[in-house]
């Protein structure tokens, strides 16, 4: 058996923790440090930090949140939005993070995903796809959901194993931000196609779609932003969810 | 300088030495990132770290001098905690994007974890999650420095694609299971100590695990 991931998503609007509905219409709601500093007490597996902004404007402006939130979050970190080349990537893992997630640059120029792979080994390099459903198939979005690439998002994840990314970040832009559940027909389609670990994103809003996710979608880990932020689920109640709904995850810590 | 105890990290390029640092320092201990000779070897206790690619971590610690480095801190019997990568290099070999040669200090070779488990049901690699450690508590083992540590049944966090398999299984001193497949993760040899997971990404009881390195 597997155990299934829980994931807080931090989106990042430096300074400060935004969110927004469809990848769209920020709101700020403080200090991402103080966001994943509660999240780690509380129990969450991961933390993924993804800087919105940086890829259209080109700036990099998370490691220093990264460096702050290394100092008391002992759980792993993923950094993702505008990293643009091998440096970008080298100084987010300097910096703190685990994993970085490429999305923009890996579409512009998918040799990067090899390049990064081979360099700081796969596990390290997460693609990100960013998918948007067409009448019967699902599209690569890139510049956080703004343009359209013209590549099938199934494929995509194919390629990107192939290229040798360690994992797949799979958000909906449909489903982003809605809190009515994911777009679990598409994490199916990925994640039965793939044979890396797949993250499901996007649309988390009651405990249900957990189980949907996981149990029809066959997700290997669950981000979830939304419904943590707003305090509309507590990681205790989520955790106590999934174990009596035979999802494991791993147990509170005493 | 106080009493605090001295960590030595080192740093040949590779790993997220910043979060290893932020968890020694947690522990209550005084980490130092570090290639210099004279540091490593005064030095109360040595941690190698590592992700990515075996062979070019070999590599990368030969041609900084390192390797000769680690074995004369081991000479005077002071402990060495290898994470991740770092724990697979302290075996002879792995079998990672071909035959490479590692540092030999626990006998034994890495091998890719089989893709299904014997039922042949398959599962994702790498393995990446939280998984719990189960103390390998033969008798033929008189040091197993987790004996007395209570983490028996705890979780930690594993992100790999490959795994040690010491010759002796008493230097296997604990496992962890991925779709039945058993994992080692923890290998120790006298005051080498392996681990597989990353202990600084593992929460409490990480720190815990590496507050009982630090008590050795």
């Amino acid at each position: 058996m597997r155990n299934i991931r829980l994931i807080a998503r931090l989106d990042i609007k430096a300074p400060n923790l935004v969110k927004g509905i469809q990848l769209e219409g920020l709101r700020k709601l403080g200090d991402p440090n103080i966001f994943a500093k509660k999240y780690y007490q509380d129990g969450i597996d991961e933390i993924y930090f993804e800087d919105i902004v940086a890829s259209l404007y080109e700036r990099n402006s998370l490691v220093e949140i990264i460096k702050r939130t290394t100092e008391n979050v002992f759980v792993p970190i993923t950094v993702g939005g505008g990293l643009r080349n091998i440096d970008d990537i080298s100084s987010a893992l300097r910096s703190g993070a685990d994993k970085v997630s490429i999305n923009t640059a890996a579409i512009k120029n998918p040799e990067i995903i090899k390049k990064a792979a081979k360099r700081f080994g796969s596990q390290s390099i997460v693609l990100s796809i960013q998918a948007k459903k067409n009448s019967n198939s699902w599209e690569a979005y890139f510049d956080n959901g703004r343009e359209h690439s013209g590549i099938d998002a199934v494929d995509w994840a194919s390629r990107g194993e192939e290229l040798g990314a360690g994992e797949l970040l799979v958000t909906s832009v449909d489903k982003e931000g809605m809190a009515k559940g994911f777009d679990h027909e598409l994490i199916k389609e990925i994640s039965s196609n793939v044979s890396i670990p797949v993250i499901a994103s996007g649309g988390m809003g009651k405990l249900e779609h957990l189980s949907d996710v996981v149990k029809i979608g066959k997700a290997d880990a669950v981000a979830m932003a939304h419904v943590l932020h707003y305090e509309h689920l507590s990681i205790k109640q989520i955790r106590e969810y999934a174990l009596e709904n035979d999802i494991l995850v791993r147990p509170m810590e005493e | 300088m106080g009493t605090k105890k001295n960590v030595t990290i080192l740093d040949y390029g590779l790993g997220n030495l910043l979060s290893v640092s932020r968890a020694i320092e947690n522990c209550g201990a005084q980490p130092h990132i570090t290639d210099k000779q004279d540091e490593i070897i005064s030095s109360d206790y040595l941690i190698l770290p590592g992700v990515g690619n075996f062979s070019i971590a070999a590599e990368e610690l030969r041609k900084r001098g390192l390797e000769e480095m680690i074995l004369k801190f081991l000479e005077k019997e002071r402990p060495l905690l290898g994470i991740c990568l770092g724990m697979q290099l302290l075996f002879d070999s792995s079998e990672e994007q071909g035959l490479h040669k590692g540092l030999g200090i626990i006998s034994g070779s890495v091998k890719p974890i089989p893709n299904q488990n014997r039922e042949g049901v398959s599962h994702k690699i790498p393995h990446i999650g939280w998984a719990p450690l189960t103390i390998n508590r033969q008798e033929s083992i008189h040091s197993n420095f987790l004996a007395g540590a209570d983490l028996s049944e705890k979780y930690f966090y594993f992100i790999h694609s490959f795994q040690g398999h010491a010759n002796n299984y008493a230097e296997c001193v604990a496992t962890t299971k991925y779709n039945e497949v058993e994992i080692t993760a923890v290998a120790q040899k006298n005051y080498v100590i392996g681990a597989q997971f990353h202990p600084e990404k593992s929460g409490k009881n990480g720190i815990r695990f590496l507050k009982t390195f630090l008590s050795q």
